[in-house]
This record gives C-alpha cells, sequence and structure tokens, in this order.
C-alpha cells in the first residue's frame, strides 16, 4: 500500500489522458462508518451510463452498508462482491489504463490503493448490423460488418466456431492510434505471408490511418499497379470462405470493410451468388461476367479499329448501316469514342453522390438528352453510341467496385493503343496485360497463376461436394477440407 | 518471393517447351514442307520430329547425371572456359538467329493480314522492345505466360477442325505418292519449326519436380509434334497440295475459314491470337539468348537484355522481304540445327563418359575460374 490522496491520483490520470481532453471525474465514497474515498473516470459519449449508474455506481454507494477495510485486496473485493459489471485490474501503467479509457471503459481509483480497477462500460451509439447497402446479393446473409472492430469480430466468430480461430490485436497511427486486428486459422494460414504482413503493417509510421482505402495502400507491396491487391468486403459471408483457404482478415476499427489477403485475380469475379446457385447457373452467370469483362476491355477498340483500319472485316451485312451511319459526323472515330467514353465516366461519378431526387435529372439529361442531342448534331454516330451503351452496360457486371474502376481504367489505354496499331495494338495491350498480372504478386503468392488442380473455383465452379482441397496456392497445409462424401451415397451398379 | 515460387513446376515447363516452339512461323510450314513432299507434307512433319524427341532423349541424359547445372556450365566444365564459352556464344546466336527470323517473319505476315499501315521497322520496334520487357520479367511470368497462350492455340486448332466440311479427302492421296526420298527430304524442311527445344537444356535447373522433367519434356515435344502434324495435315485436306504452293501462309487460309455469324470471319480474333504467340515465342527466345549471355559475361541478365535488344531490333530490318527471309533461313537453319545436335551429343556423350567424381572437381575448378 502507498499513502496517496484521491485527488492526486485522479490528478495523474487526468495528465496521462491529456489535460485540455474533456473528461468525467466523479467522486464517491465506498462504504459506511468510516467510508473509504474513491472515484470514477470515464469520457462521456464512449461510455454507456446505465451500465455506470446500476452497476457500479448503485452497488458501491448505497449497497455497502459495512465498512471496508483498506488493504491490498479492497480492490479485488469490491469486484468479486459489489460491482456487477466485467472488471480487470492494472498495474502503475498509466499509459495503457488512459488507453483503456479511450476505448470507452471506466475507471475506478481507489485512495491508498495502487490497483486501477478497469471496469467495462463500452457504449455509444454504434450503427446496427444491418443488410450490407453497397454489397446486395440476392440469397447471401443479410448482415453486414459496422464501423465497430468488436462487433465486426464477433460476426466472424459467429461464423467460425473453430477452436483456432486465432485474433490478433495491432495498433496503428501515432496520433490516431486506430486499433486493428488480424483474424486467420491459425493452422491454415500461409505462415511467410502472415509474416510478411505484420512486418509490413509494423512499418506502417504515420500520424493517422483514415480508412481501409488508406490503410490498404500503406501495406500494398504493388502500389503502382491499377488493380486491387487486396480484397475489401462489407460481407461476412463472404469473408468467412476466405479464412477457411487460409487467407487473412483485417478490421481496422472504425471502417465497416475487412479486408482478405492474399488476394489473387479471379477471386474478384466471384460472387456470394456463385456458391448459392446451382452449380450450371452460377457457371453460366460466371461465364456472362467474364464475357462483359472482355467486352468492357475491348468492345470499343475493336470497332475503332474496325472502322479505321480494317474497314475488310466488318461483317458484310454491316458495312452499309455502318457507313450510312457516319456520313457527316464532324469528329474522327477515335475522338467520338473517347468523348463518349469520358462522357459516360463523368455521368457515372456525377450520380454516385448526388441525391437521389437529383440523380434522376441528371440520368434523363446526360443519358436521354445528350445521348440524342449528340447524334442529331451529327456529332457522334448513333453505332458509336450503341457501342459505348454496351461497354457501360457490361461494366456493371463486374462485382467488386475495386476492380471494376481498374477494368474500367485499362480500356482507355487500349483505345490508345488500338488507335494507334489496330489490331496489333490491341494484341499488344493484352500481352502487356497478362505481362504484368503474371508479375504481380502478393506477399509471396502470385497474383495470377492457373495451376491444373486449382481451376475448380475459377473461370468456373466445379460441384462444391468436389472441391475436396484448399487452393494450395494460398496455403499448403492442411490442404483436405472436406472428404468425397459423395461417393458414400452413390448407388452401386447392380442395386 | 518466398523460395517455393522462384522456381517453375514441370506442367509450366510443359507449356514453355511447346510456346517455345510453337509460333506464328507454323502457318507457313505447309507451304515449305509442300513444296517437296506434296500431298504428304504432313508424313515430312511427323518424320522431322524426330528432332525435338532426338534433343530431349539425349538431354534427358544429361540432365539425369546433372541435374543443378545447366549446358552452359557442363560446356565449360568439359571444355575449359574459353572453349566452352565459344561453344556457347555460337548456342546463344542460334537463339538470337531464330528471333530475328521470328520478328521479321511475323512482321512480314502481319502487313500482308492486317497491320499493312505500319511499316516494317516500327513492327519490329515494337516486337523487339515488348519481347525485351516481357524476357526481363523472367521465367516465372514467362510460364504463367505460356500457359494461357498454350490454351489460345488450342482454340486455333480446334476452329481449324470446322474446315473438315468443306474440304477434301481426295486433297492428302494418295498416301505416300511423293515417294519417300522426297518425304525424308521434305522433313529436312521443318527444322525451324521444331527449332528451340534446346531451351529445355537451359531452364532444367529450374524446375522444381526434377523427376517429372523428361516426362513433361517427352510430352511436349510429343504435343508439338502432333500440333503441327494436324496443322500440316489440315491445311493440305483444306486447299490440296497445288494451292498451298500458291500461297505464302497456307494455315491462315485454313482458320479464315471458320465464320461465325457476327465476326464474320475468324480473321481479327486469329490475328490476335497469332500476335500474342509471336510475342510468346519471342520473348522465350530472347530469354534464352539472354540466359546464355549472362552465363558466359557475368553481366546481370536484366542488362545483358538491353545490351542484346540492339541484335533484336536491327537484323530483322535486313529481312524485310518475306520470300528472301525463307530463302536466307533455308539456307542457315540446316548449319544451326547440325551444330546443335553435335553440340548437344558431344557433352550427352561426355557426361556419359567422365565419371561423376572427376566431373565434380572439374566443375568446381570451372566456377572458381
Amino acid at each position: 500500500m502507498k499513502i496517496e490522496t484521491i485527488d492526486s491520483k485522479v490528478s495523474t490520470i487526468i495528465n496521462a489522458l491529456g489535460s485540455s481532453t474533456p473528461i468525467k471525474v466523479k467522486k464517491i465514497s465506498i462504504g459506511k462508518d468510516p467510508s473509504i474515498q474513491g472515484a470514477i473516470i470515464y469520457i462521456d459519449g464512449l461510455v454507456d451510463k446505465n451500465i455506470i449508474n446500476r452497476d457500479i455506481l448503485n452497488p458501491l454507494m448505497i449497497q455497502i452498508t459495512s465498512s471496508i477495510e483498506l488493504n491490498m485486496d479492497t480492490s479485488s473485493f469490491l469486484c468479486s462482491n459489489y460491482i456487477t459489471a466485467d472488471c480487470s485490474f492494472i498495474k502503475g501503467n498509466t499509459e495503457e489504463v488512459s488507453k483503456n479509457i479511450k476505448n470507452g471503459n471506466t475507471l475506478l481509483l481507489i485512495e491508498n490503493i495502487e490497483d486501477y480497477v478497469m471496469i467495462d462500460t463500452t457504449g455509444g451509439a454504434i450503427r446496427q448490423v444491418s443488410d450490407p447497402m453497397n454489397e446486395t446479393s440476392l440469397r447471401g446473409s443479410r448482415d453486414g460488418f459496422v464501423e465497430n472492430l468488436e462487433v465486426n469480430i464477433s460476426l466472424l466468430r459467429r461464423h467460425i466456431k473453430d477452436s483456432n480461430l486465432c485474433i490478433e490485436k495491432l495498433v496503428v497511427g501515432r496520433r490516431s492510434q486506430t486499433d486493428l486486428a488480424l483474424v486467420y486459422i491459425k493452422d491454415l494460414v500461409n505462415i511467410e505471408a502472415l509474416d510478411e504482413l505484420k512486418e509490413r503493417i509494423n512499418a506502417v509510421d504515420v500520424d493517422s490511418v483514415t480508412g481501409m482505402g488508406a490503410f490498404q495502400e500503406f501495406i500494398d507491396e504493388n502500389p503502382y499497379s491499377p488493380f486491387p491487391m487486396c480484397f475489401a468486403t462489407e460481407r461476412p459471408d463472404r469473408v468467412t470462405p476466405n479464412i477457411m483457404e487460409g487467407k487473412i482478415a483485417i478490421i481496422l476499427n472504425g471502417s465497416p470493410f475487412v479486408l482478405t489477403t492474399p488476394s489473387i485475380f479471379i477471386e474478384f469475379f466471384h460472387t456470394v451468388e456463385d456458391y448459392n446457385e446451382r452449380t450450371i447457373l452460377a457457371n453460366f452467370i460466371r461465364m456472362l461476367r467474364y464475357i462483359a469483362v472482355l467486352l468492357v476491355i475491348t468492345l470499343p477498340s475493336i470497332y475503332l479499329t474496325l472502322i479505321k483500319y480494317n474497314g475488310e472485316l466488318i461483317p458484310i451485312e454491316f458495312v452499309v448501316p455502318v457507313v450510312q451511319s457516319r456520313i457527316g459526323i464532324s469528329l474522327s472515330p477515335f475522338m467520338e469514342i473517347l468523348i463518349l467514353e469520358i462522357l459516360m465516366e463523368i455521368l457515372r461519378e456525377g450520380g454516385l453522390r448526388l441525391p437521389s431526387k437529383i440523380a434522376s435529372t441528371l440520368s434523363i439529361v446526360g443519358g436521354i438528352i445528350i445521348g440524342n442531342a449528340a447524334v442529331q448534331s451529327n456529332m457522334v454516330s448513333p453505332t458509336t453510341l450503341l457501342v459505348i451503351g454496351i461497354t457501360v452496360v457490361a461494366s456493371f457486371a463486374v462485382p467488386t467496385v475495386d476492380m471494376s474502376i481498374s477494368i474500367r481504367f485499362l480500356r482507355f489505354p487500349m483505345l490508345f493503343l488500338a488507335n494507334s496499331m489496330g489490331i496489333m495494338g490491341i494484341a499488344t495491350g493484352y500481352i502487356l496485360l497478362i505481362l504484368h498480372l503474371s508479375a504481380l504478386e502478393n506477399y509471396g503468392i502470385p497474383y495470377m497463376e492457373f495451376n491444373m488442380d486449382e481451376l475448380k473455383d475459377t473461370f468456373v465452379r466445379a460441384p462444391l461436394w468436389k472441391m475436396n482441397a484448399r487452393p494450395k496456392i494460398i496455403s499448403d497445409r492442411n490442404v483436405n477440407r472436406q472428404t468425397n462424401f459423395m461417393s458414400k451415397l452413390r448407388r452401386k451398379k447392380n442395386d | 518471393m518466398t523460395k517455393k515460387y522462384r522456381k517453375i513446376t514441370s506442367v509450366q515447363l510443359f507449356f514453355i517447351l511447346v510456346g517455345a516452339i510453337i509460333g506464328m512461323g507454323v502457318t507457313s510450314l505447309p507451304a515449305d514442307v509442300v513444296s517437296i513432299s506434296k500431298q504428304d507434307g504432313w508424313i515430312s512433319v511427323l518424320i522431322g520430329g524426330i528432332y525435338p524427341l532426338y534433343i530431349v532423349l539425349v538431354g534427358g541424359i544429361i540432365i539425369k547425371r546433372r541435374p543443378d547445372s545447366n549446358i552452359m556450365d557442363l560446356s565449360k566444365a568439359y571444355f575449359g572456359k574459353i572453349i566452352g564459352n565459344i561453344f556457347n556464344i555460337f548456342f546463344m546466336l542460334t537463339f538470337l538467329f531464330y528471333i530475328v527470323l521470328v520478328i521479321s517473319g511475323s512482321s512480314n505476315q502481319l502487313r500482308a493480314y492486317s497491320v499493312y499501315f505500319i511499316p516494317h521497322f516500327k513492327l519490329v520496334m515494337i516486337f523487339a522492345a515488348v519481347s525485351c520487357y516481357a524476357s526481363i520479367k523472367g521465367l516465372k511470368v514467362l510460364s504463367r505466360l505460356t500457359t494461357i497462350t498454350f490454351f489460345l492455340l488450342c482454340v486455333i486448332i480446334l476452329t481449324s477442325s470446322v474446315s473438315f466440311k468443306s474440304g477434301s479427302i481426295l486433297n492428302v492421296k494418295p498416301f505416300f505418292g511423293a515417294g519417300i526420298p522426297k518425304i525424308l527430304e521434305g522433313s529436312l524442311k521443318t527444322n525451324f519449326a521444331y527449332a528451340a527445344m534446346e531451351l529445355l537444356l537451359i531452364i532444367y535447373p529450374y524446375v522444381q519436380d526434377k523427376k517429372n522433367i523428361l516426362k513433361a519434356s517427352l510430352f511436349s515435344a510429343l504435343v508439338v509434334i502432333f500440333f503441327h502434324t494436324w496443322i500440316v495435315y489440315v491445311s493440305i485436306y483444306f486447299s490440296g497440295p497445288d494451292l498451298i504452293l500458291k500461297q505464302l501462309w497456307p494455315f491462315s487460309f485454313v482458320a479464315e475459314s471458320f465464320k461465325i455469324p457476327v465476326i464474320n470471319n475468324f480473321r481479327f480474333m486469329e490475328m490476335v491470337i497469332w500476335i500474342a504467340m509471336a510475342y510468346k515465342t519471342m520473348s522465350i527466345e530472347f530469354y534464352a539468348a539472354t540466359k546464355i549471355f549472362n552465363n558466359i559475361t557475368k553481366i546481370k541478365r536484366k542488362t545483358s537484355c538491353f545490351l542484346l535488344l540492339p541484335i533484336i531490333y536491327i537484323f530483322p530490318l535486313f529481312l524485310e522481304n518475306e520470300v528472301i527471309r525463307r530463302d536466307f533461313g533455308g539456307k542457315v537453319i540446316p548449319w544451326i540445327t547440325i551444330f546443335n545436335i553435335t553440340y548437344i551429343t558431344i557433352i550427352a556423350l561426355l557426361t556419359l563418359l567422365i565419371d561423376k567424381k572427376r566431373l565434380r572437381h572439374i566443375q568446381k575448378k570451372g566456377e572458381n575460374l
């Protein structure tokens, strides 16, 4: 025991917290004849005041009718007999105490006792778990991540009850002190990737981490690539299968997006529905998606090549309509396509942040009036408008936002290459694209590599009961995830 | 990069070898063989397949005895540094010669088929720059590239089978009608199409599963032989030996017969795929050349890519005319083939003769030098 008045203890804590932060301090007397002096310290807005009143103040101030002996065990005695909320003890370390208070815990101080008693009173307003707005799905689950780290971890825990589930907490940002959690399954995760990820997170030395996107950029291995290297999602039912494949989930406090890493190129084109639909239908839709991607990247460039250089390759039935529609057009084909493409991107960007009431005006003015007027004023030909329209519609088929932007971006370099080199440009563009994708690596794992035994869930999806092995490309530990149970159910030939 | 992914798998070796051998040049292969062995050209191609098979089998001896050092190291160990390096320089020149032929050939064909508006020197520049960029990226990236292009090649081969409805079996009959001597003579013409199998002897130390190297490379040789035979057979079947002689690229003619309603004819897609094929072949061959250069001079491979870049840019410029290019190639290729066969056979024989203990000694000495 150390003789120290309650006032000096309070001022120590206030100094540790920073004297200019608004802090609530309430002094209390515990027990009767004689009572001992104590105080509780918390930050308004982060705590649930009901818990403080019901579980701390009420028992300590009213329910204790006798005197309390002051000794080493007083605090644990109070915790086990009177305080009904969750308690923990910290010795000496005021840094940790202040961190706990900033996270919404309440500190109980008792005069002459060295221990700091932290009581869990976390509360305050948190957004309710709800259907993720930006990633709707027809047959997936209806819960989405929220901005709170603990809630997000609990959402994942509900899906994975494995005892090897490992949740590691880290802190990033010198001033923002943002909490971060790595979630993975200990005996599945790729250890080399995990080590490298931790090394990168520990190396992050910035004032503040404002959001998931910024954090993603800090730990990115290929920051100049247009492709997303980590998979960000709002849906727990997308993170869970990824963790089950041996990937690592990164949850950042304050962000409703959870990252999974190391990611591979092809997973950005998969959706929850792929696994909730029947195999054949899911594959059909997946194929449509890949066709859409090819259309977005190449359709404008192919069209440009055909009308600019290789007119002989236009199907004979189309030649007359295409040529007729181009009579009297003032812009060159390239400028025409480029201007329309940029216009479409502007429309999309404008519509993204507009309130829904104004957005309808935008779609009328942008889509109908400009489209119509552009053709009637002979600025662009109707065929070009059709081609660009198809491209824009096809770009909506890419399920992930990050990848959708990358794919949309790619058609511009492709267009420039096609304008300068025709077919050669398109082929060169694709070769450079493939080379770039093949050269990318994410924590030692190739971004795009097709191995024979891992084709089961790439371009098409095999029936789920046939995917007995985890993708080895991500982690080669405990590869078997299921046995070939369907064979047991198969009827014998003679039956 | 983790250690696991630094080496290629044996399946990737298969793709690389097929990719190195089959390029845009196969479209002209039917014209070369049919000029001598007429309707039996496909049999010539089948016989010509002995060359890659021989390289694989002889290479098998080297791979089994010395799984960790490539042919350049062995030649330095056996012949001493100076003579060994002279051989290696010749070996490197063969690859550079292949690239020069491939670049100029691809450019000639492309200008005839679709990109008539790009002059020869610009096309060569693009080809050289992209293949230099690709080979800087290294073997692993090339293996991923060839995996994809292999399936593109399969698309072309598959679509060519559509021509079966419009061709005639009379075009390939009578079998062996040209006579055995002509067929054998024709098979010598396939040397260039089958070239670049020697790549195996440069890259085998970088394969993960050593046991499967021979299997994968044998399989790749067989697949190449099958593809080549198929290509020539289909071309003869579709156009007949007389029409083939009048074309420079008979196989492209076959692929164009495949008509899809909206895309009109297959030429656009076919051209895109052939350009991809050409890029891939050049990149691998350039990788091989720079690998040997790196082994001889110990200059970093990335730097040696830039050092050799002028060669693959300047020399194709002289081969702007397709007929001259084929004439030139026809004169030089037999010598290259003879050199390759002798070089690889001698190294294999020496590997067999010199016992391991002494070899290790020589090897160490060579490395120290």
